[in-house]
Parts: structure tokens; C-alpha cells; sequence
């Protein structure tokens, strides 16, 4: 595992944007009545993503872009040629490349303030939990089953927000979970041979920059609200809500194209998150 | 009367478990969203579908790629 980290330019919390900033973000800026405030908020905000693919590479791409303080980059894997017609980050002389490696080299290309870290791995829990402990939001955009049930896991038992996007075929979905609310296992079987991927299903290129747009236009709503309004449950459709307990599901029928977002009941006997996590505890101890 | 992904459906059951037994429901990897809930498989067995209303039940496949 390599870690690399970029220090920071200051090591004060900084309390206003530099001339530079301003300039850079002023069309955001002009979004609020309090832009300047919801911007730093952004400026300290930090976010793992776990999986540099097809949403990691979009997601990555906005948040560097509208000015996160600090994203940990999280893929074992390699560029290969069939990622390129979705994975934005890459160019055809990439392949072979560390994905992660290369993700974080062109996002400081497009803007050298966030703090970028990478970690070229699939984590353990012993090293995902320490990238988590770094981070305030995480978000999944990972590919594959165990995974998922690993970040969920972890998320729950940081406390920390988790925002999840999955692609395949021509399928999209969402979900939005923190510690209040029902978890990803509640839904998914974790014994669950989970077939439903893009090597197998192939993958929409433009369903999953939709997917991972729809993905970071939520974090960027979360990361630069107030911690007041990060807390208040408001309607979905909201322009301040973040659905947290909700599933999205991509459908296009007629004029209904887009998300549609359903609230995701918990599973009382949830190994993870239920009774099943409090009888599991219990055996231990 | 029951919906099932917008279309009326014959099927009669009592519960959202026999309703995925009538329509052989693969055991892992799918969705039900009941009148807008999306409801775990742990508690299909105690939702009873009682047929003085209409329900409307979305069915789909979760995926997991990304
Ligand atoms: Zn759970």
C-alpha cells in the first residue's frame, strides 16, 4: 500500500478565499446568498471515495472542480482499454497504470487546492477504517458486492454519512444511509453472488455520468450546507435535502426520466445494524 | 388489486412472501418496493397484502457495478 498525501498551503483553518479562489469559484459563488460561507464549508470538507471507475472518475471530477478541501482516492485496480469510453480520467496511454495513481495526478492538474490522498489498494478493514477516521462523508462507488458490504459496515460503525451509486447494464441506483437510518445490508443478502456488474452486464456510459453527477450534485448540496441543515430532515425534492434512508432507482417512462427515490425500511434482525448486530456482539464479548 | 410494475396482475396472495413464491422470485439480488417502500426481504412474510385496497409493487434487480 502507498499513501501519498499533499500538505495543505496552510495549517490555520482558513477563514476566508484566497484572490485566486474567489476568481475560480465565483460562478458558484453567485449560487447563495451565502456562497462565501457554503464554499468553505467545501474548502473543509473532506471525502473518500472508494473506487475510481466509472462514477468515482465524475464524482472525483466535480468535487475536485467546485473546490472540496481534501478527497482520499481508494482502487486496486488498473486502467485497462474497455474503462475508457466512461472513465474520464484516463487516456489510452494510461492502461496498465495504477487507476488511483493516475485519478489524483490529473485532478491536481485541473485544480491544485484539494488535498489529494491515494491509497493504490483494496483495504483491509484495518486500513479502510483508518482512511474513514480522515474523512467526514464517505462515498462508494466501488464495483463489486463485498465491497460495498465492507464500506457499509464501516460507515456505520464510524458514524460517518454514506453515499453510494451503483451502475450496470442499463440499471442505476442510489443510496443514501447514516447511522439513523437503515443500512445497505438490511437490503442485500451478504451471501449474495452478485452477477449484476458492468464486466458482466456491460454499462451505459452515459447512465453512469447521469448516476455519478446525480451522486455529486447530493454531496455537494450535504458538504455545503450547515451542520444545522445537515441534521434537519427535509423533504426530498428539497433544494438543501440529502434523502438519507432512501434508495434511488433510475427509471425513463414518458416525461418521468430520472431518480425516483423510495425510503428503505430497516431490517429488524440486520446482522449488521439490527438485533442480529446485537446478539453477533454479545457471542463475542 | 395488485400492481406489479404497473400492470394489473391476476395473482392473489396474502402476504408480499407468497407473492414472491407465485412469481419465483430468485432468493437474493432483487428489489420490492411496496406503495412507495422499499422493504427488506426479512419482513415480506409478516406484510400482508389485504385485498380491501390496491397495492402497487415495484420489482426490480439490484445491481452492484460501478
Ligand atoms: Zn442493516
Amino acid at each position: 500500500m502507498r499513501a501519498k498525501s499533499v500538505p495543505p498551503e496552510a495549517t490555520q483553518p482558513e477563514t476566508t478565499l484566497s484572490d485566486t479562489e474567489f476568481i475560480r469559484y465565483s460562478r458558484s459563488l453567485m449560487l447563495a446568498d451565502d456562497g462565501d460561507s457554503r464554499q468553505l464549508r467545501l474548502k473543509h470538507a473532506r471525502v473518500l471515495i472508494l473506487g475510481v471507475g466509472g462514477l468515482g472518475c465524475p464524482v472525483a471530477t466535480t468535487l475536485v472542480g467546485a473546490g472540496v478541501g481534501q478527497l482520499t482516492l481508494i482502487d486496486s485496480d488498473k486502467v485497462e482499454l474497455s474503462n475508457l469510453p466512461r472513465q474520464s480520467l484516463y487516456q489510452t496511454g494510461d492502461i496498465g497504470k495504477a487507476k488511483a495513481e493516475v485519478a489524483a495526478a490529473r485532478l491536481r492538474l485541473q485544480n491544485p487546492h484539494p488535498r489529494l490522498t491515494v491509497l493504490q489498494c483494496r483495504p483491509d478493514d484495518q486500513q479502510l477504517r483508518q482512511a474513514i477516521a480522515d474523512c467526514d462523508v464517505l462515498v462508494d462507488c466501488s464495483d463489486n458486492l463485498p465491497t460495498r458490504l465492507q464500506l457499509n459496515r464501516l460507515a456505520r460503525e464510524a458514524g460517518k454519512p454514506l453515499f453510494a451509486g451503483a451502475v450496470s447494464g442499463t440499471s442505476a441506483q442510489l443510496y443514501l444511509l447514516n447511522s439513523q437510518t437503515a443500512c445497505y445490508q438490511c437490503l442485500v443478502d451478504p451471501n449474495w453472488q452478485a452477477l449484476q456488474n458492468c464486466r458482466t452486464l456491460g454499462v451505459d456510459p452515459a447512465l453512469a455520468a447521469v448516476t455519478a453527477q446525480q451522486l455529486a450534485w447530493l454531496l455537494l448540496q450535504y458538504l455545503q450546507a450547515t451542520p444545522a441543515q445537515q441534521a434537519s430532515a427535509v423533504p426530498v425534492g428539497h433544494a438543501n435535502s440529502v434523502p438519507f434512508g432512501h434508495y434511488g432507482r433510475f427509471a425513463a417512462s414518458h416525461s418521468q426520466i430520472g431518480f425516483h427515490w423510495y425510503p428503505l425500511h430497516a431490517n429488524p434482525s440486520c446482522a449488521c445494524c439490527g438485533a442480529g448486530a446485537d446478539a453477533a456482539q454479545k457471542g463475542a464479548l | 388489486m395488485l400492481y406489479i410494475n404497473q400492470q394489473e396482475s391476476a395473482l392473489e396472495a396474502a402476504t408480499l412472501a407468497e407473492l414472491a413464491e407465485q412469481l419465483a422470485l430468485p432468493a437474493q439480488g432483487i428489489a420490492l418496493v411496496l406503495n412507495q417502500q422499499l422493504l427488506p426481504r426479512a419482513v415480506w412474510a409478516q406484510t400482508a397484502l389485504p385485498d380491501s385496497t390496491d397495492h402497487h409493487i415495484e420489482i426490480f434487480q439490484l445491481v452492484a457495478g460501478g
